[in-house]
């Protein structure tokens, strides 16, 4: 007579293991979005403050302190770079299939040595002149690059704080003049 | 002599039904997400870029303030605060939207001094809200200086002189 098969051999398989399909949908949504919200990272400002009537009696000051400053100005002109100081001495760089960005670069670096505590730069583009060339003048005279004279090399303990900034700034602090 | 049939469900593939083996695959996905959480955190500013400005590039590494009041400036419109204030035709201002000195731009300047007298009252009411007259300017890399120009003297005159250019940071994304 043949055995009645055990109560054991009828139960059905289990899967015991997760449905993964679903997270991966959950997972893969969130990735996406993230990589879109990714896309601001990648902006960074300039400061470039506007020149303000002197109405108090301490901004009065502040600005007649100023006078006597060395005020460098660069005129971007379609044709090319004018700088100038108040202090005297003219430089035209004139455009060929570009800006010259690097001559400039030099020429504010040599100003900056005579007085290495002014970083104020006022800038007077040309009407024509597009937003890329200005941030790009901008970019040239804000910092000594390395192999500059009067480039310093950062310690390492101050590499990650603030005060970073203030190593080897050239002329960072721009505005924009003949508003 | 007839082949034996070989039996349903021993293959080369997964005794589960031969489905994807999706474990190793989530961890990859999921170590890829806490990375891009990480960087999200970063960039809790909010700060965001409009989708039809090509901002200059530069070298810059300074971050963009927390919050402030946003100016775009496309190739098609002037925006404020997420605002359509007027239209930009053939790269400039038409005459009817500016002042009799040719350069404020009227619209604009309206929408400013709203905004700055809300930040106003909101200060008298809260000593920690303090107005800065801080404005972040995006503009279009192609954009000249003549209407730039116009922007920034509107800017200045209804108090906003803290101005900040937005530039998108060559070290962050190759050009």
């Amino acid at each position: 007579m043949p055995r009645k098969s055990s109560e054991r051999s009828h139960r059905m398989k289990v899967d015991n293991d997760l449905n993964l399909t679903a997270l991966m949908d959950v997972v893969c949504n969130l990735m996406f979005f993230l990589l879109m919200a990714a896309n601001t990272i990648a902006v960074a400002i300039i400061d470039a403050p506007l020149p303000k009537v002197a109405a108090t009696a301490e901004e009065m000051r502040v600005a007649k302190d100023q006078e006597n400053q060395l005020d460098v100005i660069v005129r971007i002109r379609t044709s090319g770079f004018n700088i100038s100081t108040n202090q005297g001495g003219s430089l035209n760089l004139e455009k060929t299939d570009d800006y010259q960005y690097i001559k400039l670069h030099e020429y504010l670096v040599g100003i900056h040595q005579k007085n290495t505590k002014n970083h104020n730069l006022t800038i007077i583009p040309e009407d024509e002149v597009s937003y890329a060339v200005i941030i790009k003048t901008i970019d040239a005279a804000r910092e000594y690059n390395s192999g500059d004279a009067g480039y310093q090399k950062l310690p390492p303990d101050i590499a990650d704080r603030p005060d970073a900034q203030n190593f080897n700034r050239l002329f960072s602090d721009v505005s924009f003049g003949g508003v | 002599m007839p082949r034996r049939k070989r039996k349903k469900g021993h293959g080369n593939f997964s005794a589960h039904g031969g489905g994807l083996m999706l474990t190793s695959m989530l961890d990859i996905l999921t170590t890829m997400l806490f990375f891009l959480l990480q960087n999200y955190s970063h960039v809790a500013s909010s700060f965001n870029v409009a989708g039809d400005i090509q901002l200059p590039p530069s070298s810059s590494t300074q971050s963009p303030p927390d919050s402030s009041l946003e100016l775009l400036v496309t190739k098609k419109a002037i925006i404020l605060d997420d605002k359509e204030l007027l239209p930009i035709v053939n790269g400039d201002i038409a005459g009817e939207h500016l002042y009799k000195d040719g350069v404020t731009i009227v619209t604009l300047a309206q929408a400013l001094q709203q905004h700055k007298n809300r930040s106003k009252y909101v200060e008298s009411r809260n000593s920690d809200h303090k107005f800065s007259g801080m404005i972040v300017l995006q503009a279009d890399k192609d954009i000249n200086y003549r209407l730039i120009k116009k922007v920034i003297y509107t800017a200045g005159i209804t108090d906003y002189v803290m101005l900040k250019l937005a530039v998108l940071r060559t070290d962050a994304r190759p050009q």
